[in-house]
């Protein structure tokens, strides 16, 4: 026998990471694969605005304004003269940005919580739950529409806004995965070899936790979105004159740029519906690519 | 029977927090609840400011004025509006009405199209049906209410002129059910869109989830009929776990409607909520998110006892 362990190429030998293996999965997915290469292109057309838009965002030009789109302007002008191809691309930097911060944000109060929630049991779980509960009765909108009307506009204050009240699906979620890993060995032998909770918790818990967390916060970047567009859209989002997805469309809350200037608020609007999307995809075959025990 | 008394119970600590931060969001946040008196470039006198703080009882500490607020309110009283002093109560039964028209006409869409399909499909995996709809379905569930009463709005009323572009009434009709139906249209449909496609997509899971059980192959080996596996097994296994989404989807439909008032003009809760907010009309928000909340509450018990009875096994955990 010519071949022996000692031959066999040495790429064949190695271990492929789980995450290398979840990729692979997620590959397999034309739809999964659709909606990354989707939201790729808006992520780039926004980080690069400055470069190809052809005028300043912010810049009036009464002379030309109510446009419809033209040679000089792409996608026409608004009620005010600003360029609308450079105000989507502008407000996509400005949507995208309030998306993942207020996501993150709300993921790591979720995170915290939860796994403080699940892993402690008892009286802390049952206080956090019932706060959670009394965060999850507010409709989100309601409620932050109350709280902007005194701390006012601002990209700031809108992502904080968004973060503070998004975190409680992802606290039960992770408060459920806690909960059911915290009987397993592994956690048995670490805590008897006399590991700290939170070492416990963060370094052999959560890699575990991972997995529908990823999926979960793609939702979560696609609510935070939505919600600013929401806000804006109602006027206590982001303050023009800075452009952002929600507030172009609220020009489209009179009837007569809903009716006769379509393309002021059409392309912020398809905008928001591709990003959701795409995310949906993303989000629907990151779910698959970490459970394969999914059927769909 | 013990199983409802205990999640009875435990909503009523949850019910009384909430009044709590609704109370002490608006009277604990900066900037005085009277501000909505004050113009801003007049200035307000001392005497005007001290009557105006005796009259709306704002020189008392902050929890004798909960206290007094809860009493009232459990006797009905609300309070009267900054605006215009109408009677908070009545404004909002009379809006209530309306948007439980518009956020029932929608549920009852969502629930019965999204269950149906959703079993539809479900029993025909790999079909042509199956993958037309759970396409579909992703730009459902991509279209919450304010992206699609916008675009509804524009494609079925503006360009295509078949419904109208808001309110609950044509102006000089007398008030009759068609008309009301009319305008129900748009804005029941574009909020129903989302919740639609998202049970739709649970309930296809749920039925092919529940294909693949035991207990529906050990049906099938016995000999019983296809038909009667399928529904009196199959499908009523896989109804359960849509019955907790139904009641979990009610804050959103609740939020949605506030767009969908907004977008379509429809004389309701959200729109009422989303002026009085803008002008810090506080008495008016105040009842309104106490509204919002009993709703919520409510709808939460009535789907953990719906749960309870369709899944005889929850009430014994």
């Amino acid at each position: 026998m010519a071949s022996s362990i000692a031959e066999t190429p040495l790429k064949s030998r190695v271990a492929v990471s789980p995450a290398r293996k979840a990729w692979l999965r997620f590959r397999r997915h034309p739809l999964a694969m659709l909606g990354l290469a989707l939201f790729g292109a808006i992520v780039l057309l926004s980080l690069f605005a400055p470069i190809i838009d052809r005028y300043p965002p912010n810049q009036l030009a009464l002379r030309d304004r109510f446009q419809a789109p033209s040679a000089s302007h792409f996608l026409g002008t608004d009620r005010v003269g600003r360029d609308i191809w450079s105000r989507t691309l502008h407000g996509g930097q400005v949507s995208l940005l309030v998306g993942f911060s207020a996501a993150l944000m709300a993921m790591s109060i979720g995170v915290i919580l939860g796994a403080v929630s699940g892993y402690y049991g008892g009286l802390v779980d049952m206080l956090i739950m019932r706060f959670t509960d009394v965060v999850m009765t507010f409709p989100q909108v309601v409620i932050i529409l109350t709280v902007a009307t005194f701390v006012g506009q601002g990209i700031t204050n809108v992502i904080v806004l968004i973060g503070l009240f998004s975190w409680p699906g992802t606290a039960r979620l992770v408060r459920g995965q806690v909960l059911s890993l915290r009987e397993e060995q592994f956690v048995k032998a670490a805590r008897s070899l006399g590991a700290r909770d939170s070492v416990i918790i963060f370094k052999h818990i959560m890699p575990s936790v991972i997995a529908p967390l990823l999926a979960s916060l793609t939702f979560a970047i696609n609510g935070a979105v939505l919600l600013e567009a929401g806000l804006s859209f109602l006027g206590v989002g982001i303050p023009l004159p800075t452009a952002s997805w929600g507030n172009m469309l609220e020009t489209a809350r009179s009837l007569d740029v809903l009716q006769d200037g379509p393309w002021m608020w059409l392309p912020p609007a398809i905008m928001i519906l591709l990003n959701v999307l795409s995310v949906n995809f993303i989000g629907d075959g990151l779910r698959d690519a970490l459970d394969p025990k999914h059927i769909i | 029977m013990q199983y409802f008394i205990r999640r009875l119970l435990i909503n009523i600590p949850v019910l009384f927090a909430v009044t709590i931060v609704i109370y002490g969001l608006i009277n604990l946040a900066p900037g005085d609840p009277i501000d909505f008196f004050v113009n801003e470039e007049v200035g307000i006198s001392r005497e005007d400011l001290s009557f105006l703080e005796e009259q709306f009882g704002l020189n008392e500490p902050v929890y004798i004025r909960y206290a007094k607020w809860i009493r009232n309110a459990l006797r009905g009283d609300l309070g009267f509006r900054f605006k215009n002093g109408d009677d908070v109560a009545e404004v909002l039964v009379q809006r209530l009405q309306h948007t439980l028209i518009l956020m029932g006409s929608a549920l009852a869409i969502a629930i019965i199209g999204g269950v149906l399909l959703g079993v539809f499909v479900g029993l025909r995996q790999y079909s042509f049906w199956d993958f037309t709809l759970t396409g579909l379905s992703f730009i459902g569930i991509s279209m919450p209410a304010f992206i699609a009463g916008i675009f509804g709005l524009y494609i079925f009323s503006v360009q295509l002129g078949w419904f109208p572009s808001g309110g609950m009434r044509t102006v000089g009709v007398p008030p009759n059910p068609f008309d009301l139906l009319y305008h129900l249209v748009l804005p029941a449909g574009t909020l129903a869109i989302l919740q639609l496609a998202t049970f739709m997509r649970y309930t296809r899971f749920s039925v092919l989830e529940v294909k693949q059980a035991d207990y529906i192959r050990t049906a099938q080996a016995k000999g019983i009929k296809a038909r009667l596996v399928t529904w009196r097994h199959t499908v009523r296994n896989a109804i359960l776990p849509v019955v907790t989404i139904i009641g979990l989807s009610l804050p959103t439909l609740v939020a949605g409607a506030l767009f969908t008032e907004t977008i379509y003009s429809w004389p309701g809760m959200g729109s009422l909520f989303v002026d009085a907010v803008l002008v810090r009309d506080y008495p008016m928000v105040m009842g309104i998110m106490l509204v919002v909340a009993l709703v919520v509450l409510l709808a939460n018990l009535l789907t953990d006892f719906a749960y309870g009875m369709v899944d005889p096994r929850i009430r014994f955990e």
